[in-house]
């Protein structure tokens, strides 16, 4: 195939057939790469997902993909495919932001070991995508680049903080994406703007060559159209890693295969109870009940069950990360705050008042939540919640601890034990506004959640909605 | 916290430099640290509650990792 291509719709397929065309040059990676960089051109204005687009490098890296293709090596199913990262994940030769003032413009030397590892499966590096600063809010407003748009609405938030990423992936000017999540920045913000978003175990991504937010609550995760996209990034890029001291030794297994069989007998584990439930939005709690129903019809036995710690394990979350991510930015704070944004400064100036023995309580909630929730797991094989109990507000500029604390609410107490979850479209609001179910497992089972948010997704249409600006 | 005392606090204990006004400005936000610090205040601590067990990184935890 050559020449132009005369339509979008590339620009919509999945991770495996995008990949497959291009093996069997039914489409080049370089037609890929200039549709999804006209794309980008037409669109990013009104969404604001890119803030730095790499179109020499993507070209260089697309004509060596379509020469190896031409000379019979295809790498995997992401040969060609186009991707972008988060904008506090290093691409070598572009610069790393945070979407802060304080960071400058230095250019990162080399690749984030997430990035270098999907280079080496031929993924094909767009760009750079908006996020909140520093990865410390859930609005995706930046003082430095303004604000990223939901693309089903752009006078609403997509959320945050990977909100370039899934309005990146949702708009159609990439394929997928990665993003962060420390306390639900990758799974909210995928819920907010109807695609699919991944967390995996903490430990089984590396965060070498990320900007570093928590220590020990951040993981790097993937974004995709579809439950499989989610699967094939996390495939790819989860492992050891020695240059991350909390990287895991545990061995990846191969989640892609048995991804569509069967669900019938999975036990799932419905999460009821006052903090569940006392700021769940109607909508999405109706929304919410119709997922859990076409699960039950696929034949996964559901039960109601309670996390007595939700409550302390959100705080405990919240408390663990601005705590470190106070002590990240120690020296900054003190020498030159007013380079943040005014949310962030005031954000890490409050951590400044967490004493010691606050932070150390913190911490020991987290082992009494990882006893809770292991437990639960003994019974069922899944836990799910609405995503977030929160549909997505109109931008007004500002991110509060309060307003963390509505948006983030179902997400952040399964961060701090770990646990690996997964958001998936599951419906709309009134308003257009997509909502999303999550599916959480049991540590390094991703799999398990993998496997029921694809069959689910395949029980659903709504995975198929495109944005209408986005066609 | 008034807002005197958190510049007091914030000068002389953190030895946080805060602009004109934002003392003022953090006592809300203050306000809202002091419920999550309410939140895990009420939780009963084990002895065997080890705040360095971070998550899923520890060999000793993988060893009790419920099979899958």
């Amino acid at each position: 195939m050559s020449g132009a291509i005369s339509t979008s719709e590339p620009a919509w397929l999945d991770l495996t057939t995008a990949s497959e065309l291009i093996a069997r040059r039914e489409l080049t990676a370089t037609q890929l790469v200039e549709l999804m960089l006209a794309r980008i051109e037409r669109l990013n204005p009104q969404v604001n997902a890119f803030v730095t687009v790499l179109a020499e490098a993507a070209r260089a890296q697309a004509s060596a993909v379509d020469t190896e293709i031409a000379r019979g090596r295809w790498r995997g199913p992401l040969h060609g495919v186009t991707l972008a990262v988060k904008d506090i994940i290093d691409v070598a030769g572009a610069p790393t932001t945070g979407g802060s003032r304080t960071l400058g413009r230095s250019i990162a030397p080399r690749d984030a070991t997430c990035v270098a590892r999907l280079r080496a499966a031929g993924a094909i590096i767009l760009g750079k995508l908006h996020t909140h600063e520093l990865a410390g809010g859930v609005t995706s407003e930046s003082e430095l680049y303004g604000r990223a748009r939901n693309p089903w609405n752009t006078d609403y938030i997509p959320g945050g903080s990977s909100g370039g990423s899934a309005v990146a992936t949702a708009a159609g000017l990439a394929h997928g994406a990665l993003g962060t999540d420390t306390g639900g920045s990758v799974r909210m913000p995928a819920a907010f703007c109807g695609v699919a978003g991944l967390k995996g175990t903490f430990g089984r991504v590396s965060r070498s060559g990320v900007l570093t937010r928590s220590w020990t609550m951040d993981h790097v995760g993937s974004l995709g159209r579809r439950v499989c996209d989610t699967a094939l990034l996390f495939q790819e890029v989860a492992g050891h890693d020695p240059r991350d001291s909390y990287s895991s030794r545990r061995k990846v297994p191969n989640i892609i295969d048995g991804l569509s069989e069967n669900i019938r007998g999975l036990r799932a584990g419905v999460l009821t109870g006052a903090f569940f439930e006392s700021e769940l939005d109607p909508q999405i709690g109706e929304v919410f009940e119709r997922a859990v129903q076409t699960l039950g019809t696929m034949g996964v036995k559901t039960k109601a069950v309670t996390f007595d710690l939700a409550d302390a394990s959100y705080a405990a979350g919240t408390i663990i990360t601005i705590a470190e991510a106070a002590s990240t930015q120690d020296e900054v704070i003190r020498t030159r705050p007013e380079e943040f944004g005014a949310d962030i400064r005031k954000q890490l100036q409050t951590a400044e008042f967490i004493s010691a023995r606050q932070y150390l309580r913190a911490l020991r909630i987290r082992f009494l939540v990882q006893q809770e929730l292991e437990g639960l797991l003994r019974e069922v094989d899944v836990l799910l919640t609405p995503s977030s109990p929160a549909l997505p507000t109109r931008s007004d500029g500002k991110t509060t601890l309060e307003r963390l604390a509505r948006f983030a609410r179902n997400t952040r107490p399964f961060s701090v034990p770990g646990l690996p979850a997964l958001s998936v479209p599951a419906g709309f609001s009134a308003e257009g506004l997509p909502i999303g179910l999550q599916i959480i497992g049991r540590p390094f089972d991703e799999k398990t959640i993998l496997h029921v948010g694809h069959a689910y997704e395949r029980a659903s249409p709504w995975h198929t909605r495109t944005p209408p600006l986005a066609n | 916290m008034d807002s005197a005392l958190i510049q007091t606090v914030a000068r002389e204990f953190l030895r946080l430099p805060l602009a004109d006004g934002e003392a003022a400005s953090l006592a809300e936000a203050l306000v809202g640290l002091q419920q999550l610090i309410q939140a895990i205040e009420t939780v009963q601590l084990p002895y065997s509650a080890d705040p360095f067990i971070t998550p899923r990184s520890s060999d000793e935890w993988l060893e009790t990792c419920p099979e899958q």
